[in-house]
């Protein structure tokens, strides 16, 4: 009995722990909870994160100041603790920012502001002069760097809708500069092209949105080499062939919304979404993942567990890392919202959902945004309770 | 040959059009945030109709019941109401103050499949959530519930049971 015992200890010992995602302490972002202060991480693609030069940044927009407004908080990568919230926006009101490290601690920013998308450069010594992205009416910009340079993909009206363009930047000190726009597009604009997400791959950019064009909304991916002339658009979602609705004859889709892109900058893209195709519990999250630079996803994935298979799914985020892709979202599986993560580790398999401290529990915890950045994942998310709301952020490792 | 390319074309987009599910025609739908004024201006509740682009069962309702001409008169005089697409961007603000998208006032409110339907208080207050395809009967029946003020005392069900179409 005791060999037995004694073999079954160095069974347990000689094998490999199995290592997993290990998060330090939440960090309040956005200062103290407020009554009526409500901040959102939104933005296009959920691009609220970024670093570089050893700073982290983080954008949201809340109503601290009256009105909606666009503002951001830095962090250094090695040390607990945010800078006060600075405000980028100027105008009367600004939503959906998303931002871009630079390098050498200097950040991009990119929002709306009273209709029309602009831009600004930050760093924790300095911040430029507001420029304008376009001046028409537009929308929801999303931005990556790239071997050949800046670009940013964002929403123009045209007549009714609006119709994705892009345009490569430049940056000389704390001024960005916009070149000419181009429709990604070539097609004449005849319904909405939504919510883009843009990442940088070793060839080029990879570029996923919503597009209403068929009558439904489909997720459509597209791919370029300088970011000026884009590849015919491909489906990204598949379509179940079957279905009571369908064989009705009734509507075209099952319903695919807010995809969001990231990548390794080479040539993995993982793209995750809300898929409604069974459609009696809602949205679930579904994924794909490339690894030739975007130019095809494989069939798609459901990242989600069945923990979380009777409850509607909200608001994916994805991050590429050398430990595999890893999604978050949020769902009222334990009656109010709570932030979930899954891993995909090799193959196709996801691992169970798991959450961290902080970002579950009483309130709700909601909108998160994801980043991989030096041996580190990076995740902020909205929490709201009595007394208020405030954004959060957690770090996490591989270990 | 060009006279039939454009009856096609034609043809093509009110094909698409039918297959949109915005909300049903003839009636006076709002933005929320304009219905929910509204509502509060004249003290009536609101009839809130959860959509999504392309929604087979919103495009089936909107066919089977909202065309009925009596619950388009009856549903018009008794509510304010107000179409949300559950995938939109467009903005508007709650009365808290807060803006918001109208995908999001979709999270907020847990709506997870479209159509939904909503009888809200003039203030915003939810009275009955009601998902998924309805006959006009159902409408009928829900209005009975909520304009004859038994949700109050009584879960739907129970007012259905004792007080059959």
């Amino acid at each position: 009995m005791r060999r037995l015992a004694t073999a079954l200890l160095g069974l347990t010992l000689a094998l490999p722990l199995q290592a997993e995602w290990v998060f330090a302490d939440f960090e309040a972002v956005s200062g103290t909870p407020q009554a009526k202060l409500f901040p959102h991480l939104e933005s296009a693609g959920r691009g609220n994160l970024a670093a570089g030069g050893g700073q982290l940044a983080l954008v949201w927009e809340d109503n601290r100041d009256g009105s909606p407004q666009v503002y951001a908080a830095l962090r250094d990568l090695g040390r607990t603790g945010f800078s006060a919230p600075r405000r980028l926006s100027t105008g009367a009101e600004a939503y959906e920012p998303v931002v871009l490290g630079l390098g050498e601690g200097r950040f991009l920013a990119a929002f709306e502001q009273d209709g029309k998308v602009v831009m600004r450069v930050f760093s924790a010594a300095a911040q430029g002069p507001l420029a304008t992205l376009d001046a028409a009416a537009s929308a929801q910009p999303t931005l990556a760097a790239g071997k050949v340079g800046l670009h940013a993909v964002w929403g123009r009206r045209d007549g009714r809708f609006l119709r994705l363009v892009s345009a490569p930047l430049t940056v000389d000190g704390l001024k960005p500069h916009a070149g000419a726009a181009r429709a990604v597009d070539t097609s004449p604009a005849q319904d909405e092209q939504l919510y883009a997400s843009l990442v940088a791959t070793a060839g080029g950019y990879a570029l996923a949105w919503e597009d209403r064009r068929a009558g439904h909304t489909r997720l459509l991916t597209a791919t370029s080499s300088d970011g000026r002339k884009w590849s015919e658009p491909q489906p990204l979602n598949e379509i179940p062939r079957s279905g009571t609705a369908r064989e009705l004859g009734l509507g075209r889709g099952p319903g695919v919304t807010r995809v969001c892109l990231a990548g390794d900058g080479a040539d993995t893209v993982a793209a995750v979404w809300m898929d409604k195709r069974d459609f009696l519990s809602g949205y679930d999250i579904y994924a794909g993942v490339s690894t030739d630079g975007g130019a095809g996803f494989g069939a798609n994935e459901k990242a989600q567990d069945v923990f979380g298979a009777e409850k509607p799914q909200w608001h994916p985020a994805v991050a590429v890392t050398p430990h595999g892709v890893v999604a978050a979202w949020d769902d009222p599986r334990d009656d109010s919202p709570d932030i979930w993560l899954a891993a995909r580790a090799g193959g196709k398999d996801w691992s169970d959902d798991f959450t961290l401290d902080g970002a579950r529990g009483t309130g709700s915890q909601d909108n998160p945004a994801l980043l991989w950045h030096g041996g580190r994942l990076h995740l902020a998310w909205v929490h709201r309770d009595e007394q208020g709301g405030q954004v959060r952020y957690a770090q996490a490792r591989w270990e | 040959m060009k006279t039939t390319t454009r009856l096609f074309a034609l043809a093509a987009l009110l094909l698409t059009t039918l297959v949109h599910a915005d909300p049903p025609s003839g009636y006076a739908f709002l933005p929320y945030d304009q219905g929910l004024r509204q509502a509060q201006a004249s003290g009536k509740k609101i009839f809130l109709y959860f959509g999504r682009y392309g929604c087979a069962w919103c495009d089936k309702t909107n066919k089977e019941s909202f065309s009925d001409a009596g619950l388009k008169q009856l549903y018009s005089a008794n509510y304010v109401l107000v179409y949300v697409d559950a995938e939109s961007g467009t903005r508007l603000s709650l009365p808290s103050g807060e803006r918001i998208t109208e995908m999001e006032l979709g999270a907020r409110l847990n709506v997870f499949a479209t159509p939904v339907f909503l009888y809200l208080e003039p203030d915003g207050t939810t009275i009955l959530k009601v998902p998924g395809f309805k006959t006009v009967q159902d409408f009928r029946d829900f209005d009975r519930y909520v304009s004859g003020g038994h949700y109050r005392k009584m879960k739907l069900l129970e007012f259905l049971a004792e007080n059959p179409s």
